[in-house]
């Protein structure tokens, strides 16, 4: 009686968390299944049911047809240095905002780019657009339509999010620890770089992932600021995708298993930072 | 170091950003770039002339290097060129449609005056019509093809079931009644874009109201929710609750609509001329190939003004940015490119490989011995018949009342509003804009 | 020691990268939407100052308040209903020893996909005929439901779909703070004999204040913003009624062309949330601010 009663109690979480589970995750093993159907005819007849035969080949057809290949590298090189460019600004400035000794200054900065949180992107799309079309006379050749009208946006636009998670982390490291580092001779740069920003990685990593995520997936700015094929991004080449080939559900379905495994490899591989990153630093905030 | 360390991360940062980014620069402004819509299978065809034409061009006039950019049809209306108009970045070739959308533009002085090209070329009369491109006597675009706009029909299943062409709007809806009781759906539609279920309300309104009511809206001359335009939508609201549009097809892509009829859940579609290239097409139109005949709507009885009128017209084509002015080298591409592009031979190939309906006035024997299609012959002859065209609502009349017509129409399939109710709101919306409210 | 983290060219060197790019990318654009948002312009002609007119316009507008209230829809369904969820689940999963590596990376896989994917993928599901909940529902008896293009559901459709992605991405960082509760606490809760239900609602649930303030913060942040799941999905239709003020801003000033009109929207949308977070600090932040383990 007792045994069936602690089982039962074991087993519920488990009956509620897989039902969840499955409901998350139903619609992308449909995306799976599609991607290997052999055309819009074997999704139809059977829509959410296993594939009754594998057809690979529509993975290979949508790298080199559908140019994936194309927008998947231009993705990843932009969201990695889009990402890897706020980390690094957004350090510097949380680490003057939290570590030095301009307290009132610092809160009222602090404010000052809080707010940014509450500014609604598209709301700036224009007034954005134009500015990076005059910005041309500064740097003497145009920024609209290259990759640059978006590695400047996405850099800056993940910032009030970014600064906010990392002061909250460096907020709470204790003082003495740098203390001792000011002791050994160590200068403000060192401080930064040798003390603070090793304690914070799992935060860096947090705030990386999250804001690779957002650039790898934002669609807005892409769509406006881009014109050229090559140098489109995978969300605006996606809907391209979507647009052209409305008749081959199975190569779009394969597509869209391209746009998603790179954001999966990394948190799977990085899942514990982030976890720690979130524990130790937006948490508290 | 440990300045050195913070220093060159960040030099590194910025250096790959800007040597990534002028990598990958766009556009040099010796180069030309053509912004097509010509996207996907369907549209293939169209590209291949496009490239056909710029192949000439560059023999033509060489040392222009050109690069072509494809966009989607309506992202390049809406977002794309609006913006790049905006701060005055549009390509130098660019798909172009014409009312509204040329008004705008001219206004700011963006487009290139063809007027004098045309005259150069001996062009200036060759086309059937540049009323929608032309801004006070001036050309600023040229149609690439004409459209217009009927009822596609699966002519197997009309024949299986001794069904007859429709002559008359109660012959049309006989035969929708008894489709319906067939248990298939009688009109395919899809809805999620208001301007699908616009098309059918917008003839049928000019069947009820005459074909020349719409020309009447901005100028306040007629009025949205007169006796006539509520008649023909109180009949539009009639299909919907008898149940002759497949349920839930508000939620559905413009493509769906066509999915509808090749699948043969629904037997008739209202839909452009343009959509008849797919019907010929094994690959997309499956057992449907070739099967598909067409008409125009029938004549309502009691109707002001012609009943056989289609809508129908020349409004999408090229423009021009008015920047190709101050570059000898690109006006002498642009020149080319209407030379190569405009003329008898294309227009037939446009015919012969997508149906496109010629914007020229091809020659009468060339036309006759086109190798089409038996459903782009049914759709020419519906042309031919017909006592006139009258162009799209949407080049007529101002964007927000666009707006309030589009809500109102899904509210109405909806069953949200009475056609008087939605008619009063356009209306409303009509008064706002032609008092040019400072707003 | 206070000399060196005092130098103010230091200071201002650590915080000027990032505030070049703050002030390019929201003070400046900011600035100019407030001021072009006082005038009538469609983004082509010269500009000319209205006044208060695009504002009063706004206010006036039906379509304007719907798409307000759209927004408050959304707001309150994050914080209703998908908070407790999120809540919910994470405390399961934190109870769990087995696969609890697998429910936390699968429970993220939808906030790792784009939204414009994401609108493909349900109308898939959301499909009158052959999509996967008529199917269910026809299967189990009763009448299907046309999601997308009943207005009774459409927004509800909208709301379930932006729910589902970004629940998994909150459980995450809500179990991130479970996890980190020390032990000690829950097991000396345990010893005195508290059930499962009173250690997570007096216990746990308490102590995780300030980060379920952050996921609300964040939702509510998110619903204001919200555009591109409304456009992928229905694009504001069937006539309007899923609007939102972002997708109200777009259709009305970008589409047609009224950019001084879309940019007072702009204002209000700022303003709007700027009322709603000194409303939250007031009535629920202060609260849970000194909760600290």
């Amino acid at each position: 009686m007792t045994m069936t009663l602690r089982s039962m109690k074991k087993t519920a979480p488990h009956i509620l968390l897989l039902g969840f589970l499955i409901v998350t995750l139903y619609p992308f093993i449909f995306v799976l299944f599609s991607s290997v159907k052999s055309d819009n005819q074997a999704i139809a007849s059977n829509p959410f049911g296993f594939p009754s035969s594998f057809h690979f080949e529509n993975y290979y057809e949508a790298w080199v047809n559908a140019k994936i290949s194309v927008y998947f590298l231009n993705s990843l090189y932009i969201s990695t240095l889009c990402s890897v460019a706020t980390i690094i600004f957004a350090s510097m400035g949380a680490f003057a905002i939290t570590r030095m000794r301009y307290l009132k200054m610092s809160k009222g900065l602090y404010q000052f780019i809080l707010i940014g949180l509450l500014i609604p992107g598209n709301a700036l799309l224009l007034p954005i657009f134009i500015m990076l079309n005059k910005m041309e006379g500064v740097f003497g050749h145009p920024i609209l339509g290259t990759h640059m009208a978006l590695i400047l946006p996405y850099t800056a636009g993940a910032i009030p999010f970014t600064v906010i998670i990392l002061s909250a982390f460096m907020r709470s490291i204790p003082g003495e620890i740098e203390e001792a580092a000011v002791m050994d001779g160590l200068r403000a740069k060192g401080v930064f770089w040798k003390i603070i920003m090793p304690i914070t990685v799992p935060a860096l990593v947090t705030v990386f992932i999250i804001n690779f995520i957002g650039n790898w997936n934002e669609f807005i700015l892409a769509n406006f600021f881009i014109s050229t094929d090559e140098l489109r991004t995978l969300p605006v080449g996606m809907v391209g995708f979507r647009d052209i080939y409305n008749t081959n559900y199975a190569q779009m379905s394969a597509g869209i298993v391209f746009s998603i495994l790179p954001v999966m490899i990394i948190y799977a591989v990085l899942q514990k930072q982030i976890i720690e990153g979130l524990t130790a630093g937006g948490v508290k905030g | 170091m440990k300045k050195s360390v913070l220093v060159s991360s960040l030099s590194l940062v910025l250096a790959t950003t800007t040597v990534l980014s002028t990598a990958g620069a766009a556009t040099k402004t010796d180069t030309i770039v053509i912004r097509h819509t010509q996207l996907g299978e369907a549209k293939q065809q169209r590209l291949n002339i496009l490239k056909d034409v710029l192949a000439r061009v560059s023999k033509e006039v060489p040392g222009v290097k050109y690069k072509l950019d494809g966009v989607d049809s309506d992202v390049n209306r809406k977002e794309k060129l609006r913006s790049e108009m905006v701060v005055n970045k549009a390509p130098a070739i660019f798909d172009l449609f014409g009312g509204t959308d040329t008004q705008l533009y001219v206004e700011a002085n963006r487009l290139l005056d063809l007027t004098p090209i045309l005259k150069e070329l001996g062009l200036s009369n060759k086309f059937i019509s540049l009323d929608e491109f032309k801004v006070n006597g001036k050309v600023y675009g040229l149609p690439i093809g004409g459209y217009q706009e009927g009822y596609f029909y699966n002519k197997d299943y009309f024949k299986a079931h001794n069904l007859s062409v429709p002559k008359t709007l109660s012959e049309l809806e006989s035969l929708a009644a008894t489709i319906k009781k067939d248990g298939k759906t009688p009109f395919a539609q899809a809805s999620k874009a208001a301007w699908v279920p616009l098309m059918t309300a917008n003839t049928l309104w000019s069947r009820y109201a005459g074909p020349d009511i719409t020309n009447g809206f901005t100028t306040g001359k007629t009025k949205w929710n007169s006796t006539q335009m509520v008649a023909a939508f109180t009949k539009y609201q009639d299909w919907v609750k008898k149940g002759y549009f497949k349920q839930g097809e508000l939620g559905l892509d413009y493509a769906e609509q066509r999915n509808q009829l090749i699948r043969g859940e629904a037997i008739m579609m209202y839909d452009g001329s343009w959509a008849s290239s797919v019907f010929s097409d094994p690959k997309q139109a499956g057992s449907l190939t070739n099967k598909v005949g067409y008409f125009a709507l029938p004549s309502v009885s009691g109707g002001k003004g012609s009943q056989t009128a289609v809508n129908g017209g020349f409004s999408n084509g090229y423009g021009f940015s008015s920047k190709v002015k101050n570059n000898k080298q690109q006006y002498a591409f642009v020149k080319s490119f209407i030379k190569n592009m405009y003329n008898d031979e294309m227009q037939i190939r446009g015919l012969e490989a997508d149906g496109v309906l010629p914007s020229m006035k091809v020659s009468s024997s060339k036309l006759a011995n086109a190798k089409v299609s038996g459903l782009v012959k049914e759709i020419i002859e519906v042309g031919n018949k017909a006592s006139g065209a009258f162009p799209a609502f949407d080049s007529l009349v101002q964007p927000d009342v666009n707006t309030a017509l589009s809500e109102g129409i899904q509210k109405l399939i909806a069953g949200k509003t009475t056609p008087k109710a939605m008619l009063d709101a356009v209306q409303k919306a009509q008064n706002a804009a032609n008092s040019n409210e400072d707003f | 020691m206070n000399k060196t983290l005092r130098n103010p060219w230091t200071y201002v060197l650590f915080l000027l990268p990032l505030l070049v790019l703050y002030i390019m990318f929201f003070v400046y654009p900011m600035i100019s939407a407030f001021t072009t948002g006082f005038m009538k312009w469609n983004g082509l002609t010269e500009p000319h100052f209205n006044g208060l007119t695009n504002f009063k316009h706004a206010f006036n507008d039906d379509k304007f308040w719907q798409s307000v209230f759209n927004n408050g829809k959304f707001i309150l369904f994050s914080v209703f209903v998908q908070v407790p969820i999120i809540i919910f689940f994470s405390l399961l999963i934190s109870n769990v020893k087995k696969l609890r590596g697998l429910y936390k990376t699968a429970v993220f896989v939808p906030s790792v996909m784009s939204t414009a994917v994401i609108g493909i993928l349900w109308s898939f599901i959301y499909e009158p005929d052959i999509g996967l909940f008529n199917l269910i529902l026809t299967r189990i008896g009763l009448q299907p439901v046309m999601w997308l293009s009943d207005s009774h559901w459409a927004m509800f459709s909208i709301l379930l779909t932006n729910a589902w992605q970004w629940t998994g991405f909150y459980i995450v960082m809500v179990l991130a703070a479970i996890l980190s509760i020390p032990r000690e606490i829950d097991e000396a809760a345990i010893v005195d004999g508290a059930s499962a239900f009173k250690r997570a609602t007096k216990i746990t649930v308490p102590l995780i204040m300030p980060v379920i303030s952050v996921v609300i913060m964040l939702s509510i942040a998110g619903a204001m913003k919200a555009a591109d799941i409304i456009i992928v999905m229905t694009d504001g239709g069937p006539g309007g009624i899923t609007d939102v003020m972002a997708t109200y801003l777009i259709k009305y000033g970008i589409t047609n062309a009224k950019y001084g009109y879309g940019n007072s929207i702009g204002v209000l949308i700022f303003l709007f949330s700027l009322i709603l977070t000194a409303l939250y600090q007031v009535l629920f932040a202060r609260r849970v601010e000194r909760v600290e383990y």
